[in-house]
């Protein structure tokens, strides 16, 4: 096992060394940032500061032209070997995702299901269903144009890579857009807040559900937008991106697949049922 | 097992991998989503049919859960991966499981 390792540092070299400070800076971002949610919340602001600094600098530094290496490149000893550790980290991050959106989703399914009504005695859903429905379906197109894009450069097709990649980066602006529109409907013309207001208080827990779930998911999808506009920026520059070399696609790519995964949960649980 | 050996074997393995990949079916998957969605979106009117709202309920699920399960395979290609990957989101699985029956049941 020693020797395998030897070997993998041995091609990444002591000086061709890849490692960057800046994931670091955002995991502290992170922490800092829901620290302070929980004790000073003044923190927040220096968490997003951190967190501005950290994607600046990493996404200059990759800009830079910082070789990580290629697609097939062996990583780990031992039982992860023939798993990319890029991919690897991608799928770790996505496990604590499942976490944080299951304590979520699974706060608000405790307090509907011990509540005698729902969302209040009398009163029916003010959500958009057609509207949701609609962007439940650019979603999923979302998915399959940033599949598309994937096959694409896989083949080295850059037409269909930059369309598609493109057509994903939008559909994903729609997406959000849309869910602001709706914010914007609910709040100011159906008095539902993620707090108790005067005019109608009854709809205080429901608010609140739908807010945190619906909210967290959309930060997560602008997180997205970002991430694909960046991915989109490298595209357009001239054999950034190669047949050989794509890993960044496949990589956002996942993420993107994992928010329409958590889209196909909430839909149902907070629009349908 | 030599180093030369092992990175043929690697090799080998990743030629397998990108040999799968040009048979994805991505269509046929986005066309299934957009069919169940639909299907979804029409669930709480079966209320007028008699269909109980447990039952509802219990379709959503299923309905979900096959949605996800394409994606997961499919879009995220653990279809493809070698078996270790698959294990790393379908572990926390029980552990969410365990948290959100824990927070639901009454």
């Amino acid at each position: 096992m020693a020797d395998e390792h030897a070997a993998t540092q041995g091609e990444h070299g002591a000086a061709g060394h890849h490692g960057s400070v800046w994931p670091f800076v955002l995991a502290l971002a992170g922490g800092i940032g829901f620290a302070g949610i929980i004790t000073f919340f003044p923190l927040v602001f220096v968490g997003i500061a951190l967190l501005i600094t950290g994607l600046a600098g990493w996404m200059r530094e990759d800009a830079s032209g910082v070789k990580f290496g290629e697609i097939t490149h062996p990583t780990e000893p031992g039982i992860f070997k023939f798993v990319s550790v890029r991919k690897l980290g991608m799928w770790l991050f996505i496990v604590s995702e499942i976490f944080f959106f299951s304590a979520i989703i699974g706060n608000s399914l405790a307090l509907r299901t011990r509540a005698p009504y729902w969302p209040a005695p009398g009163v029916d859903s003010p959500l958009n269903i057609p509207l949701t429905a609609v962007n439940t379906f650019i979603l999923i197109t979302s998915s399959f144009t940033m599949v598309q894009a994937l096959k694409g450069i896989e083949k080295g097709d850059l037409r269909l890579f930059r369309g598609a990649l493109l057509a994903t980066l939008l559909l994903g602006i729609t997406f959000v857009s849309i869910q602001v529109y709706e914010y914007n409907k609910l709040f100011f013309g159906e008095h539902l807040t993620p707090w108790m207001n005067t005019i109608r208080p009854e709809l205080a827990t429901f608010g609140t559900t739908f807010y945190m779930q619906t909210g967290f998911h959309g930060a997560h999808v602008t997180g997205g937008v970002f991430g694909l506009a960046y991915l989109n920026y490298k595209a357009w520059k001239k054999d950034w991106f190669t047949p050989k070399s794509h890993e960044a696609v496949e990589i956002v790519g996942l993420y993107w697949h994992f928010v329409d995964i958590v889209w196909i949960f909430l839909f149902p649980i907070v629009y349908l049922i | 097992m030599s180093m030369e050996t092992q990175e043929e074997g690697m090799g080998a393995r990743f030629a397998k991998a990108a040999a799968v990949a040009v048979k994805k079916p991505y269509f046929a998957v986005f066309l299934v989503l957009g069919v169940v969605t639909l299907f979804e979106i029409n669930v709480p009117s079966f209320g007028a049919y008699g269909i109980p709202k447990a039952a509802q309920v219990m379709m959503l699920m299923a309905t979900a859960v096959a949605k996800a399960t394409l994606v997961a395979l499919y879009y995220m290609h653990l279809k493809y991966e070698p078996l270790v990957l698959r294990y790393v989101p379908l572990v926390p699985l029980g552990l969410v499981a365990i948290l959100v029956l824990t927070l639901v049941v009454k």
